[in-house]
């Protein structure tokens, strides 16, 4: 039986307040922190107000230091460090006590200020010496490296970017890791900074409040978005026993689940949230009745509210009235819909329920939602003797997830762990489908949008062709960026060995770099050319990280777990360890892995100020793009081909650290085994030739594609352990900073 | 305003919605939007409200106004050759 799973700190940066215990106080006395946005410019939107902080101070950074982070590290970074300290888990100097820790992380912009700083200069033909920072800067990876930098801490990281729903995702996602065995401590949670981007594409879905967020409110009208950033350490109970921690409470269950209704429309009888919300209580081994307090997702829009009110309904009241014993509040007309942080957020909300017995009140309600009406938290509530709390989130593309936090109770069993134990345990998977989209044989060129960055060789998909031409005929991917289609194309390729597989015991694991660059990039384009007021509400959601895994999913018939992982090439690494998760919980039979990337001019402009293209010439390194996916399951006998076993989280901040980190990633294989060469054009090349290695394999180029090169990697390095029956080590080069490696077998 | 001709309205759909069909495919009283139609859905809704109003100037403000106006482009070439002129807000 797999351990139970506690909380023994948190931290919190909210527009309420700069640390947790400020947030609370402000928001159980029913203040609301909506305020004018002075961020960025908001003239040119139809709504003017949002939920913004006030950044805490970073004590012994210098200013040279606090110049290099994004505002969403400097969220993420204090609330980190809040937790940390808040588990006894910081040492005198502010630094983790713990110098192996996991992450499990969420957000949907990471520091996407920068990327529209440097996607502006772009376009208005800039060449300043700013964009370097600017675009190398921004993708989530950056701020997980701050946290790592600036708390002392390695290890291997988990970026779920499941819109809306990440923040409870990753606290979920956190605990999987822990009951699975991998690791006995997890540092989990999300964080979110207001851009322009986002608020715009909010703003021209008219999904926001043009006067005040009202959740459950029948006249309710809209949102209000905010920024925040909220942690938990969580720790297996004999990890947190053993060090004499103090246990906040038990995460009991997590549930998640994937509603294909529509890609920004819940279905409405929150049918996915339903899913969630069962297998968190089931998980937590108790039933509905248990729940004294849900912190509800409860955005005030129309439709989230409606949809949101009738899972209630059907969970706490079996289709009928909701029991007035259970309280229902919504936070987020107090905090704004903080994203990304969220569903972490909300967590730590659900959690001082628990503990203080205070309910967080969920405010401007004039006509309660009928649902829900008997169950709303007013000002100043409390309930005392609550053995339980749940919290839910629905997000964009159909992502909903679930928690349940369980009063602790020691039980009877003693722990008497002497030393804290150290665990990397990987249940070995079998690899039985494998698909690819690779680039055409035929180099094109592509310029970028900067007139300076020139033009330059690029392996292209070519789009024309089949599958993919008769793949964009499908409704749900007709507005959908190309990389959809390489996805999907992949993904039916690995499923087609498996015609018998059960759709409803699948799960789907994407791992991606910039994600849906071109949507992106078009999206903003827009926004600067033709004004706020005329950004297009069809691209917006195009943009979201999840759009293209929740495409596949819909196309697919996947109604279960499904994530978007981000980060660089090692995020498809990372996703392999979430699918090995989930099947050694049992939680699918089959899991497909697919990582991929889309080219677009602004990527030109980025790979030459980061210096891997020059205007000038050639540097020998070809931008790629593509798809390649992996369907995984148990292990059911000794000869199949399998992974079995992985390494992540061995992280660098400079180049000259990159050979070291590679080193200690290779050392946790045997030394006998044959190791490919993956990395002939990018900077990992040179250090390729020092690596100890008994014989080495060199692998085909197909262009550099982060993710979807790891994918290609691994296929083909597969293939050949299966036709030779021999194991395989198949490195895996981050090149913002994280070195991983799969160890394939067969026979 | 001046009529707007039916093949810019077709050719504004189209573009718009990103749909896999030619403008021709679109008669003028084929329904926009449920069964039986183009296939638009509340995304396109707000797109073309969007691009009706960068193109012609006419805001559509009010949701039940865009859904009589957007039933099909018949509907729609109706409701704009109403429309006072460019830059007029309702």
């Amino acid at each position: 039986m797999s351990e139970r799973v506690v909380v023994t700190g948190m931290g919190a940066v909210t527009p309420l307040g700069r640390d947790f215990p400020a947030t609370w106080q402000r928001l159980v006395a029913g203040e609301d922190a909506s305020a004018p946005v002075t961020l960025f410019d908001v003239t040119g939107c139809r709504c003017q107000q949002a939920a913004t902080c006030l950044l805490p101070d970073l004590a012994g950074f210098t200013p040279k230091q606090l110049a290099r982070l994004s505002r969403a590290s400097r969220l993420a970074l204090p609330a980190a460090r809040e937790a940390l300290g808040d588990a006894q888990l910081l040492d005198d100097h502010g630094r983790s006590r713990l110098g192996q820790l996991a992450l499990s992380v969420s957000t949907t912009g990471g520091g996407m200020g920068l990327g529209e700083q440097f996607l502006r200069a772009m376009l208005s033909q800039q060449r300043g010496a700013g964009q370097f920072f600017r675009v190398s800067r921004y993708q989530a990876q950056n701020q997980v490296h701050d946290l790592q930098q600036h708390l002392g801490f390695r290890g291997s990281t988990t970026i779920v970017a499941n819109a809306c729903a990440s923040g409870a995702n990753a606290i979920g996602h956190g605990a999987d890791l822990i009951r699975s065995g991998m690791y006995d401590c997890v540092l989990a949670g999300g964080y979110e900074a207001l851009t322009e981007l986002i608020y715009v594409g909010f703003d021209c879905l008219q999904a926001m409040s043009p006067d005040r967020c009202r959740p459950f409110d029948v006249a309710r009208n809209g949102l209000m978005l905010g920024e925040a950033a909220a942690f938990a350490v969580l720790e297996s109970e004999s990890h947190a026993r053993a060090r004499g921690a103090r246990i906040l409470c038990e995460l009991a269950g997590y549930g998640h689940g994937t509603d294909l209704h529509h890609l920004t429309q819940p279905h409405p009888c929150g049918t996915a949230a339903v899913v969630a919300m069962r297998q968190a209580i089931a998980g937590a081994g108790g039933s509905a009745s248990d729940i004294g307090y849900a912190n509800a997702h409860g955005t005030g829009t129309p439709l989230n509210d409606a949809s949101e009110g009738a899972a209630f309904a059907t969970v706490f009241g079996n289709g009928g009235a909701i029991p007035s014993r259970v309280r229902i509040s919504s936070t987020k007309a107090a905090i704004g819909h903080t994203l990304g942080a969220a569903g972490s957020v909300e967590a730590l909300f659900a959690i001082a329920a628990l503990q203080s017995g205070q309910l967080p009140p969920n405010l401007h309600v004039r006509r309660p939602e009928p649902t829900v009406a008997a169950n709303l938290v007013g000002v100043g509530e409390q309930r005392t003797g609550m053995q339980a709390t749940l919290t839910v989130n629905l997000g964009f593309g159909g992502s909903n997830a679930a928690l349940v936090f369980k009063r602790y109770e020691a039980g009877g069993q003693r722990v008497s762990v002497v030393s804290i134990p150290r665990r990397d345990d990987f249940s070995p998977v079998a690899i039985c489908g494998m698909g690819t989209v690779l680039p055409a044989d035929v180099a094109q060129r592509m310029k970028g949008l900067n007139e300076a960055s020139g033009e330059h060789v690029v392996r292209c998909v070519d789009r024309t062709g089949d599958p993919l031409a008769t793949l964009q005929n499908e409704a749900r991917v007709r507005r959908a960026s190309p990389i959809t289609l390489f996805m999907l194309a992949a993904a039916q390729q690995a499923l087609a060995s498996n015609p018998a597989l059960r759709r409803d015991r699948l799960g789907i694991v994407a791992a991606f770099n910039t994600g849906a660059v071109v949507a992106t990039r078009r999206f903003f384009e827009g926004v600067v050319k033709n004004g706020q007021r005329f950004a297009g509400p069809n691209l917006f959601p195009e943009t979201v990280f999840n759009s293209p895994a929740s495409h596949v999913a819909a196309v697919l018939g996947v109604a279960g777990p499904c994530y978007s992982v981000v980060g660089d090439d090692s995020a498809w690494v990372n996703a392999i360890r979430v699918a090995a998760s989930w099947l050694a919980a049992g939680l699918v039979d089959h899991a497909l892995v697919i990582g991929a990337v889309e080219l677009d001019p602004i990527v030109i402009d980025a790979f030459v100020r980061v210096g891997w293209l020059s205007p000038r010439g050639r540097t020998g390194y070809v931008p790629g793009e593509g798809a390649g996916a992996l369907l995984l399951r148990r292990i059911e006998s000794g000869n199949e081909l399998r992974i079995v076993r992985l390494a992540d989280g061995f992280t660098h901040r400079r180049r000259s650290e990159a050979l070291r980190s590679a080193q200690e990633c290779l050392a946790q294989f045997p030394a006998d085994v044959v190791c490919c060469r993956t990395a002939q054009h990018n900077w990992f090349g040179r250090f390729e030739e020092q690596l100890r290695c008994a014989k080495s394999l060199t692998l085909p180029y197909r262009g550099d594609a982060f993710v979807a090169s790891a994918a290609w990697n691994a296929i083909e390095a597969a293939g050949i352990a299966r036709r030779e029956g021999r194991r395989i080590l198949v490195p895996v080069w981050g090149v913002s900073g994280e070195c991983s490696a799969l160890l394939l077998a067969a026979g | 305003m001046t009529e707007i001709s039916l093949n810019e309205l077709k050719k504004l759909v189209v573009e718009n919605c990103v749909l896999k069909i030619k403008p021709d495919e679109i008669g003028e009283e084929t329904p926009l939007f449920g069964p039986g139609s183009v296939g638009l859905d509340s995304l396109d809704a707000l797109q073309l409200t969007v691009a009706i109003e960068q193109q012609y100037g006419i805001a559509i403000n009010d949701a039940q106004v865009a859904r009589q106006a957007l039933q099909s482009l018949g509907t729609l070439r109706r409701w704009l050759a109403q429309q006072p002129g460019p830059g007029a807000k309702q």
